[in-house]
């Protein structure tokens, strides 16, 4: 470790300092506002480093790389992290959560989903894995008084421990057949000496599939999503939904960027894989009726759409790809957002039932939700179309028509889903209730993200533009 | 290339786009103003009217080449532009859109829940349509497809009648599916002609001299026809049309059967049929056949309907399959006639349902059974849906005429025998029109009702369709002149 | 020789980490957690690597599991505290087995053969295993162990949030 490595980890620096600095001024000083403002100050500052200050070495101890495509996803995840403690500031304050303890999780998690974007070493992968599923464990089950919550933490907990023991036997497959941790350079080994180590290295990458699986709710191990969806606060799901599994998705791009075609072995594995999961999620979305479930099954589907880019294995899959994971994130943030600032005393609305006539109490926000369940269903004009229509190009480019044939699929069945919530929004209902009027905190949040879904689906050259230079 | 694309002109078309968007916006913002909205929308509707009129002025003599065409880079890295080119038809399309949009707002003008919001979807709604007729980069297309449609969707599922979620549903899903379809077309188009010519590119222009296998353009070709044949609607699709028109509210209505359907119509002229003329060689006889059996089933259909919104749904499919059966012809006059009858057809099926609504929001029912006997109540209300009854059955002299008589001149010199059975169709519209007019205007009258006749919002929506009407009938010269160049050019081929 | 002992000592790990999560009593299942660390630090001896062998007994069997079972009998847990839940046992027991299988006959195409990695049996000998781990601990990987710090931190504060009575 040398100064300019220092340099080079600047962001992750200032959200580790910063959130311990957070921690120990939440111990004596219990105002949860200044703590909560000091969070996104960090946060901010620390997305502002990784886009201002240019890293003197391309990667950090041989560990991390420091290269542009790290420092677009360590600002993504920092100003995730900004806009996740501002979804949840009301959420702290009313369920006396202790504040310093949740912006130091948030932070934490941030800078171990940095890391994890930007891992180029199997040990690197695995540690920041485990950082920021750890500080999820307890941002879920933060709120003690709910049992869902508490159900939801141990779910989500057990099931990362599953998928963590699948992760470290993988990487040590692959170690045992390649007598490498660095990707790159294992991957290489491993296609070196055809035919003799692939069996162990391929088993070695089917394991950190599973793990992957896991984490980001492919189909076979997506059953803990709606639950644990459920029962988090809805500021953390937000995170957990977007944060948590775009990360694993920027390392598998990463990663597989970097080292070539690794899985043309596993192709039909990953291919079988993608189309479950965009089925599975779409039809599991059909019968649901308490929009958080149905937004768990909604973000299975579009993990699954993601895995048809990374499975091109081009640039313009990769590109796809991270195009999408930028969409996802802003919109499913935003969806979340909305049902973060509707919660009041009564909890957060979540049954059918509870938003049904919602859009003549609060229009501007059910306004919002219904352009952000457009995009997520793919409608042109909004960001959701572009990524889709980007990731479903480079599938034919790849020649996967099949999957580009159940991706439509799944599309159609979800406009269905997404417009049932539309539908009843607008229902005349006389019983609608009103909810909380939301904070000026979760107002900029849902103005960003909207306005984000409009910019990116009108204008996305710009990020694409960025997105080319920057993919390894 | 295009001897427009290098030349700086003003964005006329764009402005069509715009000035119903940015209404839309406004309208949205004063939501609580439910005054202020009104005034809005029909400004909004009056200036968007009067650039489309002044281009209709400027360019009415028509061209073979684009009239005006606009070309912006959009989304560098995918090839997207912003290419907007109008020629004839798509001028006529705009005047009509425009047009019509006016008595849309004038119809809507009684709405009362949500009026800020209703007056927003309805012009969103012209802004897409705009851009359906303008827009020359598939993508851009496809963007005004969907954007078309939601208005739409809400229009019907919050403002509709008894049915109106299952109704919004099905007709969303089935468009929906239809215009995924055409997705899938698109992104393979594009797939296989950058990998031809190494530069990727959506624009339609470009996209013509894409070499295609028997089997792919096929395959391409059944991808775009599902979006517009749904739309249109041929046949065997069209069980969402009925329900959505019945269901829609009244201004929904209006725009649903005068300019939605024309959407999918335009879609396979400007579209489909240009893109892959071999498969188009060869569905064209499976196209008459299937637009006949729809002039036949739609109008005995309509013959058997007792709620009168329905009836004329029915009549619209039917009147559309005779518009699908003049291009099948391919042929020049059957063309022109096509296009006109669609014009036409948008005028006087657009303002019958606007007397339907009147009649509703007078009696407070639809249905022939308890309607009757109007001549005597309101005489003023009962002779123009006379007049637009029989203009709807073609008489001579009224609007629909001009166009008929062209399809079935067009069509008789390739197909005669087409030509022949279409004309017993035509009979049969005679029949279930008059057998309306029959069960509204004349006979006893079922109930004693004192209705008040036309007020003077009503007499500004109709009286210029009227005179639109018997204009058309008498003199539709200045409305074909623009189509010469513009249907001459597709049918060789699309590439002006 | 050294083959026959792996086996058996594995067999004996898998066995006792399954008696973790099959046991009524929970004092049974730490007993079985225990018992696996044993079998992973003979593992760790026969990589000759006695140091984390003895890093394993003391920290995880002594420390860890200790404070563990502390709690176990503080919180007095009876055995009715754990229900049994037996209904899909035997068909992911079969799936399993079916996975294993697979998986096993899919691994005899390859061999482990081929690359080594930088550390042989040979340089731990002369080296030393301790100073070994120490280096690369403090050298190469000295950023994954100040991240497993934060990791650890974060576990603290897991711990004292969801455990800390109400303020």
């Amino acid at each position: 470790m040398s100064l300019s490595d220092l340099l080079a980890m600047l962001p992750i620096l200032i959200l580790a300092f910063g959130a311990t600095a957070i921690l120990m001024a939440g111990a004596w000083y219990r105002e949860p506002l200044p703590l909560l403002a000091g969070g996104i100050v960090t946060a901010l500052l620390g997305a502002l480093s990784a886009g201002l200050v240019t890293p003197p070495v391309p990667e950090i101890a041989g560990l991390f790389s420091a290269g542009g495509y790290a420092r677009f996803y360590t600002i993504l995840w920092s100003l995730l992290a900004a806009a996740g403690l501002m979804t949840g500031s009301r959420y702290i304050i009313e369920k006396r959560i202790g504040a310093g303890e949740y912006v130091s999780l948030v932070l934490y998690a941030a800078a171990g989903m940095a890391l994890l974007s930007s891992a180029t070493h199997l040990v690197g992968l695995f540690i920041a894995l485990e950082t920021f599923t750890l500080a999820f464990y307890i941002l879920i089950a933060s709120n003690r008084n709910c049992a869902l919550a508490a159900e939801a933490g141990l779910k989500y907990l057990l099931l990362g421990a599953v998928a963590t023991g699948f992760m470290a036997f993988g990487i040590a497959l692959i170690y045992a057949a390649s007598g490498s941790l660095v990707l790159p350079d294992a991957v290489m080994r491993l296609k070196a000496e055809t035919g003799e180590l692939q069996a162990w290295g391929l088993l070695g990458w089917g394991m950190i599939l599973i793990a992957v699986g896991f984490k980001i709710s492919l189909a076979p191990f997506h059953l803990w999503t709606p639950d644990v969806y459920q029962g988090a606060p809805a500021p953390v799901t937000g995170l957990l939904a977007t944060g948590s599994k775009g990360a694993v998705v920027a390392a598998l791009v990463g990663l597989l960027a970097m080292s070539g075609p690794v899985w043309n072995d596993l192709t039909d594995l990953v291919w079988l894989l993608a189309a479950l999961t965009m089925l599975a999620g779409a039809f599991g979305a059909l019968g649901q009726s308490n929009l958080k479930r149905l937004l768990a099954y909604s973000s299975v589907t579009h993990m699954g759409t993601l895995l048809v880019g990374v499975l091109c294995q081009t640039s313009e899959g990769f590109a796809a790809t991270t195009f999408y994971v930028v969409v996802y994130v802003v919109t499913s943030l935003g969806a979340f957002a909305v049902i973060a600032s509707l919660a009041d005393g009564r909890g957060e609305p979540m049954t059918f039932d509870q938003w049904r006539g919602l859009g003549y109490r609060h229009p501007v926000r059910c306004g919002v939700l219904v352009l952000l369940l457009l995009s997520l269903a793919g409608l042109p004009a909004t960001a959701g179309f572009m990524a889709k229509f980007a990731v479903f190009h480079a599938a034919l480019q790849s020649g996967y028509i099949g999957l580009l044939m159940i991706g439509i699929l799944a599309s159609v069945i979800s406009f269905a889903f997404y417009l049932r919530v539309t539908m009843l929004l607008f229902q005349p209902d006389e019983k609608a209730s009103s909810w909380h009027q939301g904070s000026v905190f979760e107002h900029t949040v849902l103005a960003v993200c909207s306005s984000a879904v409009l910019v990116l689906g009108l204008f996305p050259g710009l990020l694409f533009g960025l997105i080319r230079q920057i993919l390894p | 290339m295009n001897a427009f694309a290098n030349l700086p002109q003003f964005p006329w078309m764009s402005l069509l786009i715009m000035i119903p968007l940015c209404g839309a916006l406004l309208c949205l913002l004063h939501g609580k103003r439910t005054n202020d909205c009104r005034g809005l929308a029909l400004a909004t509707a009056l200036a968007t009217f009067g650039v489309a009129l002044y281009l209709f002025v400027c360019h009415g003599q028509g061209s073979e080449r684009w009239l005006l065409y606009e070309d912006v880079n959009w989304i560098p890295a995918y090839g997207i532009r912003y290419v907007l080119a109008m020629d004839g038809i798509a001028l006529l399309m705009v005047l009509l859109t425009a047009f019509m949009q006016i008595s849309a707002v004038l119809l809507a003008w009684r709405v009362e829940r949500h009026v800020g919001s209703f007056f927003a979807l309805l012009l969103l709604l012209e802004s897409g349509l705009m851009g359906i007729f303008l827009a020359y980069d598939l993508v851009l297309f496809y963007l005004f497809w969907e954007v078309a449609l939601i208005p739409m969707f809400f229009l019907i599922s919050v403002w509709g009648g008894e049915q109106r979620r299952r109704t919004a549903l099905k007709f969303f899903l089935y468009t929906l599916i239809g215009s995924l379809c055409m997705l899938v077309a698109i992104i393979a188009l594009y797939q296989i002609n950058g990998a031809q010519t190494g530069a990727y590119t959506l624009v339609i222009g470009d996209l013509l001299k894409t070499q295609l296998t028997a089997a792919q353009e096929g395959w391409l070709f059944a991808g775009f026809l599902a979006a517009f044949v749904v739309k249109s609607p041929l046949v065997p699709f069209h069980t969402w049309l009925t329900d959505a028109l019945t269901e829609a509210p009244a201004a929904g209505s209006l725009d649903l059967t005068g300019l939605l359907l024309k959407t999918g119509i335009y879609g396979l002229i400007r579209v489909a049929f240009p893109l892959f003329p071999n498969a188009t060689a060869d569905f064209l006889p499976i196209l008459g056949i299937l637009a006949l059996v729809g002039l036949f089933h739609a109008a005995w259909s309509a013959y058997h309907q007792d709620d009168i919104k329905r009836l004329l749904a029915y009549s619209s499919i039917s009147h559309l399959g005779l518009v699908l059966l003049g291009l099948a012809a391919w042929q020049l006059t059957a063309w022109e006639g096509s296009i006109l009858l669609m014009v036409t057809h948008g005028i006087t099926t657009g303002a019958l349902f606007v007397l339907v609504a009147l009649i509703r929001e007078r009696t407070g029912t639809r249905s022939m059974q308890e309607l009757g006997g109007l001549w005597g109540q309101a005489p003023c209300l009962s002779a123009l849906f006379l007049l637009f009854s029989l203009a709807s059955l073609g008489l001579p002299g009224l609007a629909n005429f001009a166009g008929e008589i062209l399809v079935l001149l067009g069509t008789f010199q390739e197909h005669p025998v087409w030509a022949v059975v279409a004309l017993l169709g035509v009979v049969f519209a005679a029949a279930y029109m008059l057998r309306l007019v029959q069960g509204v205007i004349w006979g006893p009258a079922k109930a004693e009702r004192t209705l008040p006749d036309l007020t003077m919002r009503e007499w500004l929506m109709l009286l210029p369709m009227a005179i639109l009407v018997v204009w058309l009938g008498l003199y539709p010269a200045p409305f074909l002149a623009p189509l010469h160049g513009a249907v001459a050019t597709l049918l060789a081929g699309g590439l002006p | 020789m050294e083959i026959l002992l792996f086996y058996s000592v594995a067999l004996v790990a898998v066995l006792s980490g399954f008696l973790v999560i099959r046991c009524q009593s929970p004092v049974n299942s730490a007993l079985g957690l225990v018992n696996t660390f044993f079998c992973l630090a003979i593992f760790y001896v026969m990589l000759h690597a006695p140091f984390m062998a003895a890093i394993q007994i003391m920290v995880y069997a002594g420390a860890i599991m200790v404070l563990i079972l502390f709690v176990i009998m503080l919180l007095n847990l009876g055995i009715e505290a754990r229900k049994r839940y037996t209904h899909g046992i035997v068909w992911s027991a079969l799936a399993s087995l079916m996975v294993l299988f697979g998986t096993i006959y899919f691994l005899k195409r390859g061999r482990v053969t081929g690359a080594e990695g930088d550390l042989t049996a040979f340089q731990i000998e002369s080296i030393g295993h301790t100073e070994l781990i120490g280096r690369s601990m403090f050298t190469e990987f000295l950023l994954p162990f100040e991240i497993a710090s934060i990791l650890l931190l974060v576990a603290i504060v897991g711990a004292v949030v969801l455990a800390k009575k109400e303020v």
